[in-house]
């Protein structure tokens, strides 16, 4: 009975059809106020916290397409995606996927990879802490079996692709940002690299790179072996400085240790 | 620092694996005691617990070692679709029993006891069959956890429910109360909002005396989570609660 009434509450709080959407009324008491009118106000306290924790989330969404036009798409979603965990951070994953294919948003094709962006700088901020690079293990290891090497990726490094100035826009769409808004709109393929900062550790940082570096981060991400990775990356641009990159990558805690099947 | 003796933390905001939550977290441990208090565990729901929750739960509690760790008395969704808030139950036997079933599932999982709130309600069940006061101290007594006594939602059930605020409390255990919450509502004119986003009313000072000439000096918050103000309102607000906690006794009190 306790499982029924469950049921029906939740669906009559979200159903998007009326007959569910009244059902639920049958559970309630009347009074002062109408058990619909009671329903009414959970319906809009559930609302109000899903699709405000999506606009935490997704704040450059929110800023390019303002406050109705949020509300509005973030309430189908609600719907369309329920959430699955009583942890509210994990709630919104599917919200790029979910604005490429929103009929309202299609002349702004961009938003899908914006969005992408945020989730991937909202995991980055959550995500795990990593020991720093031990460079005295590397020098342990024989120069002739360095290319089966797999280097490990900081696990809140995140690689994104756009076709699209995405940091551009998640810039100019920032609080403090103060200067000239014009987004320079012709640009080649951008690959971005998200990752907390070593720094203070807690920061994150979102940077471009290279098509070849992407390429090479992108082969560990997948648990390449050095050998492959810069193979990839070679591919992409013969004059790619992989050892440059690969220190690089190892000084801002990007790449944050090695595995080898040597003994 | 503040001078408050403890901080109060919704246990789901620091469910991540690392980072600034936990970080800033850790930090604030040094100087205070924390509560967790969760929002997310639906611990009335009837699918099974959440082990990914359980054990994120249990790794915070393990890391931040907390004085309390306290959830609702609700459910927050079903067959798997979360509502994400803090729904009521039906208060009826089968709900009891179910309850009671889970804070014991809680308590052995984390080995230690928890403290469960009632929570505030602009509805009621036509499926409840005791009063919402008789079913948070039964659940109190029989799965052998403290209560988080928050006072302002007795107030907003009272009025919106039109119960006597009083029969709450004379109904409640001296002894089974570990801590008192305490905020502002919105009276929309026809019901009250339990919204976090105001000062303590009058109405709720007057209750919290009472409650605390029953249940004695008890651990007290302000819950302040919306519309925040600046620290001390909110401070200023904890100091109110520290001069009706009896004098000459350890203080327990405060909160942010």
């Amino acid at each position: 009975m306790l499982h029924d009434t469950q049921r029906v509450f939740t669906a009559s709080l979200l159903g998007v059809d009326v007959a569910t959407a009244s059902e639920g009324t049958s559970l309630v008491r009347d009074g002062k106020l109408s058990a619909a009118r009671r329903l009414e106000i959970y319906r809009f306290n559930v609302l109000a916290n899903l699709c405000g924790a999506l606009k935490d989330i997704y704040p450059v969404v929110l800023a390019i397409v303002g406050e109705a036009f949020f509300q509005h798409a973030a309430e189908q979603f609600v719907r369309a995606y329920p959430s699955r965990s009583g942890d509210l951070n994990k709630f919104g994953a599917e919200w790029p996927s979910f604005l490429a294919a929103y009929p309202h948003a299609t002349e702004l094709p961009y938003l899908r990879d914006v969005a992408t962006l945020e989730w991937a700088w909202h995991e980055a901020f959550h995500s795990a802490e990593s020991p720093l690079f031990d460079l005295s293990r590397l020098a342990e290891v024989a120069p002739e079996t360095q290319g089966t090497l797999q280097f490990v990726l900081h696990p809140s490094a995140r690689l994104i692709q756009s076709r699209y100035p995405i940091l551009q826009i998640w810039e100019v769409n920032q609080p403090a940002f103060a200067g000239d808004i014009e987004v320079v709109w012709d640009v080649p393929t951008e690959c971005l690299l998200v990752h907390r900062d070593i720094a203070d550790g807690v920061s994150v940082v979102i940077k471009q790179i290279s098509d070849a570096g992407y390429a090479f981060l992108h082969a560990l991400e997948r648990s390449a072996a050095f050998e492959e990775a810069a193979t990839d990356a070679l591919d992409v641009d013969a004059g790619f400085d992989l050892q440059g990159f690969l220190l690089e990558s190892v000084q801002s805690g990007v790449v944050t240790d090695f595995i080898s099947d040597q003994p | 620092m503040p001078d408050v003796s403890f901080l109060e933390v919704h246990s789901e905001n620091f469910f991540g694996d690392g980072g600034q939550p936990l970080k800033y977290l850790t930090k604030f441990r040094e100087d205070y005691a924390i509560s967790t208090h969760g929002v997310g565990l639906s611990l009335g729901s009837t699918d099974p617990l959440s082990l990914e929750h359980l054990k994120k739960l249990k790794r915070l509690v393990d890391l931040i070692e907390p004085a309390l760790v306290s959830e609702h008395l609700c459910w927050v969704g079903v067959n798997g679709r979360f509502l994400n808030d803090l729904l009521p139950l039906p208060y009826t036997t089968e709900s009891l029993d179910h309850v009671v079933a889970r804070v014991y599932e809680v308590q052995d999982f984390l080995k230690r006891p928890i403290l469960v709130e009632n929570v505030s309600s602009y509805l009621e069940f036509v499926d409840s069959t005791i009063p919402e006061w008789e079913f948070v101290r039964e659940v109190a007594h029989r799965a052998g956890c403290q209560i988080l006594l928050d006072v302002n939602n007795i107030y907003v059930n009272a009025v919106n429910h039109d119960f006597d605020a009083l029969t709450y409390l004379d109904s409640i255990a001296p002894g089974s109360v570990g801590e008192i919450h305490l905020a502002g509502f919105q009276d929309t004119g026809d019901i009250l909002i339990d919204t976090h986003g105001a000062a303590v009313s009058d109405e709720v000072w007057k209750l919290y005396r009472y409650a605390i000439a029953r249940f004695g000096n008890v651990p007290t918050l302000i819950e302040w989570d919306t519309d925040i103000p600046v620290l001390p309102v909110l401070l200023d607000e904890a100091q109110k609660a520290n001069r009706i906690l009896a004098p000459n006794q350890p203080l327990d009190s405060h909160a942010a």
